[in-house]
């Protein structure tokens, strides 16, 4: 599929108010959303699957980011893409916040944790085992937790 | 002044979506183990598959004693005296030592291969090591760090020039890696180039001479160990501070906009409670498989859970699908970023 029909997939009720896509505000739409996130591509009829893997990540951003939203959670948000597009990705995630956004980040990259969270909770098998103010921890102490030493500490 | 055995020279790859390597030189010595090291995802591993043949470089020539060289294929590789030993180990468990020295290519007498010949010679090749392994063992039943071995004469039975070792000693103890320091010095008197890929600092001080910095798939640049200070190692591999690495801002976090509690899938998910405030980040650690992304699917609605109460806004809300927003119709009104 296209790069605008992937932007837009996700609200096409809005699009289509009476079951027909208004495609002209589809086309604005998706414009405005490879202009603001910076998606490199030769046109909004290019094929998704044509992309590089950085910017089919900000297709993907880019649909859910359509709507009005109130949370974002993002799992991985910036696998597989280079360095200069992470830091968009991450200035991306600081305006929304600016908007009030609430947002849920995964990540395996705990510079990236540490650098983007203000507050980070370390999961060990599928219970939260710590939460640490991202200001004030570090490496040692996530992985310490991820490690699941709090729990077997308290357990004894 | 050491004679020069190997040289890469401008090695440029990229694989879609990402420029792996950037104009990147190497050389290595006769005699030399030259360390290599670098973040992950640095390039350290395609440079090493560049130099192999297992991938083909975009741009950039390669030099073996001087001679432009293609490497098109792990077979060339072979040929021209290039081997790598990759982290995880290539040997096929079932087969003897001997066997899987000289896999593919037994030693024949006519058309029958004699395996008398081939004990023989791998034996040969372990004594020259210092190797002390029964070649009939079966490699299943060796340690980690003979396999290793293994490995490595099997390398050297293709008349090795050059080798490769990824994170050889990853897996390995101190008495073990003592050892492989030992075979290591034997190669290098016998004028064999080594590459030594570890993220062991240490190591790398006893071993190498030079240090080659690879950073973001550009290259950083050579040392001699000696000169070099572990700050300005650590310098210029991390290259930046954390701090430019993630752009800074000044948030401003509000009430409570979305709460979770009592998330609970099967003995995946166990979750008492989740908070997020408005205009915050919450990031989420935790190890590969530690349930991170199973907490978040229930919440999302991509997974069922058995239990679980979401509130938005301080009212109660209910997910079937994963449907964005799970908010209310709204027509194109957007908050665009």
């Amino acid at each position: 599929m296209d790069v605008q029909y992937n932007i837009n997939m996700a609200h096409l009720k809005q699009l289509a108010p009476m079951g027909v896509i208004n495609d002209r505000e589809g086309h604005s739409n998706a414009e405005h959303y490879v202009d603001a996130l910076r998606i490199r591509t030769p046109g909004l009829r290019q094929r998704a699957r044509n992309l590089s893997g950085g910017n089919q990540q900000k297709i993907v951003l880019a649909k859910w980011l359509c709507n009005d939203v109130k949370l974002l959670i993002v799992d991985e948000p910036t696998r597989g893409i280079d360095v200069g597009a992470k830091y968009e990705v991450y200035e991306l995630f600081n305006r929304l916040s600016d908007q009030g956004v609430a947002i849920i980040m995964i990540s395996s990259e705990l510079p990236e944790v540490l650098g983007m969270s203000d507050r980070i909770l370390v999961v060990h098998e599928g219970t939260i085992n710590g939460e640490l103010d991202a200001k004030k921890t570090n490496q040692e102490e996530i992985l310490y937790l991820a490690a699941g030493y709090n729990k077997t500490k308290k357990a004894q | 002044m050491a004679e020069e055995l190997f040289r890469m020279e401008g090695i440029s790859k990229s694989f879609p979506g990402v420029k792996a390597l950037q104009n990147v030189s190497f050389s290595v010595n006769k005699g030399e183990v030259h360390g290599l090291v670098g973040e992950n995802g640095a390039g350290k591993s395609t440079l090493m598959k560049v130099m192999s043949g297992v991938y083909r470089a975009d741009e950039g020539k390669i030099f073996i004693e001087n001679q432009e060289v293609k490497i098109d294929s792990v077979a060339k590789g072979h040929q021209l005296g290039v081997n790598i030993i990759f982290q995880e180990l290539n040997l096929a468990p079932h087969l003897s030592v001997a066997d899987n020295i000289f896999i593919g290519r037994p030693p024949k007498k006519g058309p029958i291969i004699s395996d008398r010949q081939m004990h023989a010679d791998a034996k040969k090749i372990l004594d020259e090591l210092g190797i002390n392994i029964n070649t009939h063992t079966v490699v299943r039943n060796l340690s980690v760090a003979q396999q290793q071995m293994v490995e490595i004469a099997k390398a050297i039975s293709y008349n090795s020039k050059i080798l490769v070792l990824d994170e050889p000693t990853a897996a390995l103890s101190e008495k073990e890696i003592a050892q492989l320091f030992e075979i290591i010095r034997n190669l290098q008197k016998k004028g064999v180039g080594m590459v030594y890929i570890s993220h062991r600092m240490e190591e790398l001080g006893q071993i190498c001479e030079r240090v080659t910095v690879l950073r973001d798939g550009q290259y950083i640049g050579t040392r001699n160990y000696k000169d070099l200070t572990m700050d300005e190692l650590v310098n210029m591999i991390v290259g930046r501070t954390l701090e430019d690495k993630y752009p800074k801002y000044q948030r401003t976090i509000g009430d409570v906009v979305f709460k979770a509690e009592n998330i609970r899938r099967k003995n995946i998910v166990n979750v008492d409670k989740l908070e997020v405030r408005a205009g915050e980040i919450l990031g989420i650690a935790g190890l590969m498989g530690s349930g991170r992304s199973e907490i978040v699917r229930c919440i999302f609605g991509a997974d069922k859970a058995d239990s679980m109460e979401l509130t938005m806004n301080g009212k109660p809300i209910k997910v079937r699908n994963p449907r964005p927003g799970h908010c209310p119709w709204h027509w194109l009104r957007h908050r665009r970023p």
